[in-house]
């Protein structure tokens, strides 16, 4: 049994070797993160005389790290400890987003973990077909968020201008304030549908990950999306959204447009 | 090695929703990454229990948005079904 586990950030597509220079530490107690190299999978190709492009070859994104520390049952017993986990989420998303600049960064499951580089490699050979439909669907593209949550503030801002006399007041008043809340959340999701496929239209792909229908009564969460944009179109893509989005906020409902991601929603 | 991870690294936030940003990095990289069945792959009633967590977590904290864990879950199970 090896002491180490090469452990996989991301699988990385591009012409040249990506630069590792300024790649950020990686996960706990790990050594540096370094690039194997995947082999093509027909060598055929390689005697073949065409090659006027440079082919794009593949590259899995690695470190290694100590079996001790990222054995079975440490996982599955520091899995119960969020903070443990968000630290190594974050180191894992650090190192993928480092690589948002190739042609196109496929981000693996967090632990994904195995005995060898060469077992790695092995594995996304095996599974190539699949890699690559979805490596040519990404290409060049990366992932923004965007969340619309109708403010607290907007939400109970009537009941406040109502004075309270009696019993029946209060019960009027309770009334009054469910039924505006009713009907600024109605608004703000018909509003929030609009926007998402006016956005929609200027993304490659998008995705609304909440369905409204579903989301238990009582939340504030009027929109939760993801779109899938060229690399090279991100300002043109946030004015949009700034666009979109600011009549809204001034109705106090919060916009919260986060990325680029790695396109996590599109794999 | 410091010892909190610093928020979402690259990725900006143009109207901050503060707490939000590390559970979608958890809910991202847990939840969506590519699965290569790796020679040490987590199981699924370990996803389960982190979601779990998640929840009790959000629920007593009030930190995020209410409900977003129910949120949350409903697109892990989603996600979980359309897999299979």
């Amino acid at each position: 049994m090896s002491a180490t586990l090469t452990y996989v950030y991301c699988l990385v597509r591009s012409a040249r070797r990506p630069s590792i220079a300024g790649v950020p530490p990686g996960l706990p107690l790990s050594e540096p993160v370094r690039l194997v190299e995947v082999p093509d999978a027909a060598p055929a190709r390689r005697t073949a005389p065409k090659a006027k492009t440079p082919a794009a070859r593949t590259w899995l994104v690695v470190s290694t790290v100590p079996q001790a520390a990222y054995a079975e049952e440490v996982l599955e017993q520091e899995m119960q400890r969020l903070e443990w986990i968000g630290e190594r989420a974050l180191a894992h998303e650090a190192v993928v987003e480092h690589f948002l600049r190739a042609d196109a960064v496929l981000p693996m499951q967090l632990f994904t973990l195995f005995m060898t580089d060469e077992r790695a490699a092995a594995h996304v050979t095996r599974d190539r077909r699949r890699i690559d439909r979805i490596l040519s669907k990404i290409a060049g593209q990366v992932e923004w968020g965007l969340r619309l949550t109708l403010g607290a503030e907007a939400q109970a801002a009537p009941a406040r201008r109502a004075r309270v006399a009696s019993g029946a007041d209060y019960l009027a008043r309770k009334r009054d304030v469910r039924d505006a809340v009713r009907d600024r959340m109605k608004k703000a999701r018909l509003d929030a549908t609009r926007i998402y496929r006016t956005i929609a239209a200027e993304a490659t792909a998008a995705e609304r990950r909440t369905d409204i229908d579903r989301t238990v009564p009582g939340s504030r969460v009027v929109l939760d999306a993801a779109f899938l944009v060229p690399a090279g179109r991100a300002a043109a893509f946030r004015a949009v959204v700034r666009r979109q989005t600011g009549p809204l906020t001034r109705a106090g409902v919060a916009a919260a447009l986060t990325g680029p991601w790695p396109p996590y929603n599109f794999i | 090695m410091a010892r909190t991870p610093s928020r979402t690294p690259a990725s900006q936030v143009l109207d901050d929703e503060g707490e939000t940003s590390l559970l979608d990095v958890i809910d991202n990289a847990l939840n969506k990454g590519i699965v290569l069945n790796g020679d040490l792959t987590l199981a699924l009633a370990q996803v389960d229990l982190v979601y779990a967590r998640l929840s009790l977590l959000l629920c007593a904290a009030d930190r995020v948005m209410p409900n977003e864990d129910d949120d949350i879950i409903a697109r892990h199970s989603d996600r979980r079904a359309r897999r299979r």
